[in-house]
């Protein structure tokens, strides 16, 4: 009897992590993977406009059918992607997901310059080696004297601290104007965009397939 | 020869126990972190890397992508005030206050039979207001004045979600006091 209890509870106990393994394995094993789905779309690196609702529902599971959707897959680890698109509709948002679909970065229209599309997105490791300083670079890092204190500023009045923030701000806003390109870095190496534009009413048709067709994923 | 034997009823039991859990949880939906908002539910957290195990696996067996908080929040209605399923065969009035957002969508989904092309939807950029900034959409399949969501009346089951995209309320302040809008079943055919 003893025994009979002993192997329920080991079955039970063995069950138990059997269930939990079951379920962190299954995002890896689905065979209905949007990722595997996109494939057919065709090339790498490239927006594919999705022409109609139920096409964005069969490949997505779910889809908005008040946005215009085109989808572009990528490999982060073979360089950095651009994408690019003119200002459309009154509101677009760009999402980029990883191979299992879960979201990891989102741009909506109200962060960008005059509603244009511009970001530039950097793999982490790729980037890190690209900004990290070398120490051969004289320019990048300034040889210091361990034995010298560091020079101490002297205390700012308000009106110097005010003056130094409204420069920044200036100097920021002349920056951005100057280079608008929103860069993100992901630390991934599969990765989808799914760009969407609002449709109000079907008279926007023809301006969002023309931001569509003019977008760039590359 | 007993060791092994009892070793392998046990190993098939556990496996048959812990793989049926986890069939019949996945199969039963999204039970976890969802979030009642009356007759709506939204899952906030799902469709990131933070989602909790049952979440993901629940949407990579149904390969789906799901709107997560940075996008907005979907808020997905399957029954009328009265508990029952939403059918085409009747007509309803979704009245109230749709939650603070840049922008949101409204969309019938038909569910049994499942048919993305009759999915129909409005948008708060072409609904007509009432005076005290509330909303009243009348869902049906004939057509109605005012603000009418078409259904079809072939559609046994549909669902409505109502997507906010760029909306405070999908990260924290998803509470008590937001209360989308409620559906009333005013005739049947």
């Amino acid at each position: 009897m003893t025994t009979l209890i002993r192997y329920i509870l080991v079955s039970l106990v063995l069950g138990a992590l059997i269930h939990i393994g079951a379920v962190i394995a299954l995002p890896n094993f689905a065979d209905q993977k949007v990722w595997n789905r996109l494939a057919q779309l065709g090339d790498n690196r490239e927006f594919h406009l999705i022409g109609d609702h139920p096409t964005a529902v069969r490949l997505l599971g779910t889809a908005d059918p008040a946005m215009v959707y085109a989808i572009c897959r990528f490999n982060l680890k073979t360089g950095p992607v651009t994408m690019a698109a003119p200002p459309s509709t009154s509101f677009w948002n760009v999402t980029i997901f990883n191979e299992n679909a879960e979201m990891i970065y989102n741009l909506h229209d109200g962060a960008s310059r005059n509603g244009e599309l511009d970001l530039e997105l950097f793999h982490l490791n790729k980037k890190r080696q690209e900004v990290l300083p070398t120490i051969e670079d004289p320019n990048r890092l300034a040889p210091v004297d361990p034995l010298t204190p560091l020079p101490v500023p002297p205390p700012l009045t308000d009106a110097q601290r005010a003056d130094l923030l409204e420069e920044a701000i200036e100097r920021e806003r002349l920056a951005r104007e100057d280079d608008p390109t929103i860069e993100a870095i992901l630390d991934v190496d599969n990765a989808f965009a799914i760009y969407k534009i609002f449709r109000p009413l079907s008279a926007y048709d023809g301006i969002i397939i023309d931001a569509m067709s003019q977008a760039r994923c590359e | 020869m007993r060791f092994a034997l009892s070793f392998i009823i046990v190993s098939l039991t556990a496996a048959a126990l812990g793989i049926g859990s986890a069939f019949v949880t996945l199969e039963r939906g999204l039970q976890f972190n969802t979030v009642d908002v009356g007759l709506w539910e939204a899952w906030p957290v799902a469709g990131e890397p933070t989602a909790d195990p049952y979440s993901k696996a629940l949407f990579a067996r149904i390969g789906s992508v799901w709107m997560s908080s940075t996008e907005g929040l979907a808020l997905v209605a399957r029954t009328d005030t009265e508990g029952a399923g939403l059918t085409g065969q009747c007509r309803y009035r979704i009245s109230g206050v749709v939650p603070r957002g840049r922008l949101w969508t409204l969309t019938a989904t038909a569910t049994e039979p499942r048919q993305p092309e009759l999915d129909s939807y409005l948008t708060s950029d072409d609904v007509i207001w009432d005076e005290d900034q509330s909303l009243t959409v009348t869902i049906s399949a004939r057509v109605f004045p005012g603000n009418w969501l078409p259904v079809s009346e072939e559609t046994n089951r549909f669902e409505l979600v109502l997507r906010i995209y760029d909306t405070p309320l999908a990260s924290g302040g998803l509470d008590d006091t937001v209360r989308p809008p409620v559906i009333e079943r005013e005739v049947c055919l």
